[in-house]
């Protein structure tokens, strides 16, 4: 079974053989877990003015891309 | 030697001799490296040296190597022939090439320039070892033939007249073919087709405008190579089926001091490197000095293009980009020429010859320099490869520390944060991912230590700037986690290693809390996924709601349906009169209650897509079944909504068939919904049976008393509502916003006494919503998460995992 990379994008092997799952290789897990360690993870909070817009989309989330 | 003749002869002058060739039987390891099928095919490569010699002095072209059936094999070039001229040793050149060590035109560099050989054995070595070798000459219009066994002729150097050829071109070349001696190689005589033409071909690469034959004469396989493009389609060939970053490969072709330095590099997205490296034309396994000067100059050049761009500081790299990170994914072959070379290592194939490294290392770097600028895409994309190479391992060198931990006893290397518990069992302890400091205090004071951890963790408030607020975990954080659970992260998670066997977040029930959630559920599922599927892995489930009636009991409610299931059970305490009957039994009521509360959730499930009015209505007016005339129900239908839900504007009614399609409007939001029986995509047969428990029941108005409250409804929602509130008179309800209103023993008592508490495991599918969840929250793409944030901005609860 495949699934998405949740680094990548590309296909995963969701099977216990991937020693790298979710990921699809040791990279893209070394690089999610660096984000991890440099605070690269944020989950945007709501702004001031209108708390149910939270999309103002200014590439938060992954550093690395 | 005199390297600036002019004109160079190749005459038995030129001929040198350095060494006997007696010792070579008996230390033949020394000579070829082993006797096994490496040193077997040894032999075949320092004869075919010796023809690409030619070759590379620009007197031969073609070189056919043939084993043949009867164990044999021969190399033929079409150079000039081994001069045959009397040598001063009274015997003819050729004789003394064949049967003396280290003797060679090349010792001479006026002869060849620069050249390979197995170190300078010379194809003497290959006569020692052989039993049988046949050496014929084209030189001059005339043909020689000679034969050996195991070193020595077994008669003199014999001319013949030379065949005619058909062009009356005479020809001209040299073939040796032997017979390897099954006294020197035990193991096998046997020569490997695969073996001598994976040589080969890199021998053609090396000597683009060389054509190299090899037939098999046993198989009848045959291949012939011929690089133009030399090494540079070499590179192209070993990396076929690889993705390059870049195309052509970059191609450097230089010579200073007599050094030649031929390079031929591409980038790939593979991880590994791929380095062959060549000294006059011998692979050098084990690197050495032209090898280092090519990764210096690699290394240097391309730090100074990353930090000179602004790539290294955009990146947040502090240190240095390391050579391996460099030269990830690179495939290159570095050939270089070198006059003398020295041999060093093991296997002599490492190269020693100290000035060679700054000639590699400034050669490299001129060029790659010239190509970094005039190629500033390719130039990005492999530095960000460098970057991606530099973090990952950053990340796995963390890891590696942060997991690392000496003994169970010394505890001297946990985080400061971390509350450990005396119990050193890891399956009879747990530990308290707690959100918030003074919660972490709470948990701290009211936990049993003994086999209780707390951790407490900050959810790092981000201000970005227009007083956004964004949540993340810090790194210390993680840090923290990685190291106070100490099992590791990814393929190196050890069960062993960890130190608790429950792992427990505990939240507060807000949306900041569920993000926290999702951040921590998110972050194992990525990096410590054997955790969950240990069922490691619990969520707290702190109460949201805290009831207590005077001085008498309190009771803790996880949640808003778990505070009216309890109230509902109090609902007897209620007086309850239908119309102007009887009061209700305290059973009757809180049966009535129950089916009530059914009743209001069933519509209210389906309020998104069907307004509950209207169904409600429907129920009402036909009891779930149609009968009778649509016009009519219709009417009643109408006059129904009406009553019920005043704030719903009813646009039309159409009956078609058995059923009533109906257009509503509230607040501008238009519904069509489409009554029939059974009504579709509802349980209908459930709706019926609660339709039909609570209208044998209820004649309207209700009326509800409580002690001095009394209050009267005239339809069922109102009378719902009524119940549910008149049923908590008496009693004081608390709503907690956050683990920090509980006090160390209310905690205690509610979400960590392991006798009372409710925790929920952590599955697979937990983390498939949470890293869902984790997607859109932290996706490029702005609808979907808008749209999420605005759906779960009022329902705290569907942000739970």
């Amino acid at each position: 079974m495949t699934h998405k990379c949740p680094h990548c994008g590309r296909p995963a092997d969701d099977s216990k053989a991937n020693a790298d799952r979710p990921f699809c290789s040791q990279r893209c897990r070394e690089l999610d877990l660096m984000s991890w360690l440099d605070e690269g993870y944020k989950i945007p909070g709501p702004t001031a003015g209108d708390p149910a817009d939270a999309g103002d989309d200014d590439g938060h989330g992954r550093l690395n891309e | 030697m005199e390297p600036n003749e002019p004109q160079s002869d190749y005459e038995a002058s030129s001929i040198q001799v350095l060494e006997g060739l007696s010792a070579v039987r008996h230390r033949p390891a020394m000579y070829i490296g082993s006797t096994d099928t490496r040193g077997l095919h040894h032999l075949v490569y320092e004869v075919v040296d010796n023809s690409i010699d030619e070759c590379m002095a620009g007197h031969a072209t073609h070189v056919t190597v043939t084993i043949a059936d009867d164990g044999s094999c021969s190399v033929e070039d079409d150079g000039r022939g081994i001069p045959v001229d009397m040598h001063e040793t009274g015997r003819p050149a050729a004789e003394v090439v064949m049967t003396v060590l280290h003797a060679g035109g090349k010792f001479d560099n006026s002869s060849y320039k620069v050249s390979g050989g197995l170190h300078g054995v010379g194809v003497s070595c290959v006569n020692a070892l052989s039993h049988k070798l046949v050496l014929e000459i084209w030189r001059g219009g005339k043909y020689y033939y000679q034969t050996y066994g195991r070193g020595d002729p077994t008669m003199p150097l014999t001319e013949r007249p030379a065949a005619a050829t058909p062009n009356g071109v005479s020809r001209r070349g040299t073939t040796v073919r032997f017979w390897p001696d099954p006294l020197i190689f035990k193991e096998t005589t046997e020569f490997s087709f695969d073996t001598l033409s994976q040589r080969l071909r890199e021998l053609a690469y090396l000597n683009p405008g060389v054509r190299i034959r090899i037939v098999d004469e046993r198989s009848d396989h045959e291949e012939t190579f011929e690089f133009a493009g030399g090494i540079t389609s070499f590179v192209e060939y070993l990396n076929l089926g690889r993705e390059s970053l870049h195309t052509p490969p970059i191609s450097i072709s230089t010579s200073r001091d007599k050094v030649e330095v031929d390079l031929a590099m591409q980038w790939t997205t593979a991880y590994q490197e791929n380095l062959f490296s060549f000294v006059n034309n011998i692979h050098t396994r084990e690197g050495g000095t032209h090898v280092s000067g090519l990764k210096a100059a690699l290394t240097r050049v391309i730090n100074q293009y990353a930090a000179s761009s602004g790539l290294l500081k955009a990146a947040k790299v502090e240190e240095t980009l390391g050579g391996d990170d460099v030269r990830e994914g690179l495939t290159a072959v570095l050939a270089v020429r070198v006059p003398q070379p020295q041999f060093e290592g093991q296997t002599k194939g490492k190269l020693g010859n100290s000035e060679v490294k700054g000639i590699v290392e400034a050669m490299v770097a001129e060029a790659l320099t010239v190509f970094l600028d005039e190629n500033p895409v390719v130039a990005r994309t492999i530095i960000g490869k460098a970057l991606d190479a530099s973090r990952a391992r950053e990340a796995a060198r963390k890891a590696r520390e942060l997991a690392r931990r000496k003994s169970a006893l010394e505890g001297s290397d946990l985080p400061g944060k971390l509350a450990d518990c005396q119990e050193r069992d890891p399956s009879k302890c747990e530990i308290y991912l707690v959100e918030g400091d003074s919660a972490g205090g709470s948990a701290k004071q009211g936990r049993d230590r003994k086999y209780q951890a707390i951790l407490p963790l900050r959810g790092k408030i981000l201000n970005v700037e227009k007083a956004r607020f964004d949540k993340m975990l810090g790194n210390q954080e993680v840090r923290t986690i990685i190291s106070a659970l100490g099992c590791g992260i990814g393929p190196e998670y050890s069960r062993e290693r960890l130190r608790y066997h429950r792992i427990i977040i505990m939240t507060d029930a807000d949306v900041d809390g569920s993000h926290i959630r999702t951040l921590l559920l998110t972050f194992f599922y990525r990096q410590m996924r054997e955790l969950i599927e240990g069922g490691h892995l619990y969520i707290a489930q702190p109460p949201l709601y805290r009831v207590k009636r005077g001085k008498g009991q309190e009771r803790y409610l996880k949640d808003e349906a778990a505070m009216e299931d309890f109230f509902l059970e109090q609902a007897g305490r209620v007086k309850v009169r239908m119309g102007d009957g009887e009061p209700l039994s305290e059973e009757d009521t809180v049966v009535f209650a129950r089916d009530l509360r059914a009743w209001r959730d069933r519509l209210n499930r389906h309020g998104r897509r069907l307004p509950p009015a209207v169904i409600d209505a429907w129920f009402h007016v036909t009891g779930g079944v149609v009968e009778g005339d649509m016009d009519e129900l219709a009417a009643r239908l109408r006059v129904r909504i009406a009553e019920t839900e005043p704030e719903l504007r009813i646009l039309s009614i159409t009956p078609l068939d058995r059923t009533l399609t109906v257009r509503v409007s509230r607040h501008g939001d238009e519904h069509e919904v489409l009554l029939a029986d059974p009504l579709p995509k509802l349980d209908h047969d459930a709706f019926i049976v609660n339709y039909g428990a609570l209208t044998g029941r209820i004649q309207l108005p209700i009326t509800l008393s409580s002690g001095n409250t009394a209050r009267v409804a005239h339809d069922w929602m109102a009378a719902c509502s009524m119940l549910l509130e008149m049923s908590q008179l008496g009693y004081d309800v608390q709503r907690y916003k956050g683990l920090g209103e509980m006090n160390p023993e209310q905690l205690w008592e509610t979400t960590m006494d392991a006798s009372a508490r409710i925790l929920q495991r952590v599955d697979i599918n937990d983390l498939l919503r949470a890293e869902e969840v984790f997607t859109i929250l932290m996706g490029d793409a702005v609808e979907p998460r808008r749209d999420f944030i605005q759906q779960n901005a009022l329902n705290v609860r569907n942000l739970d995992v």
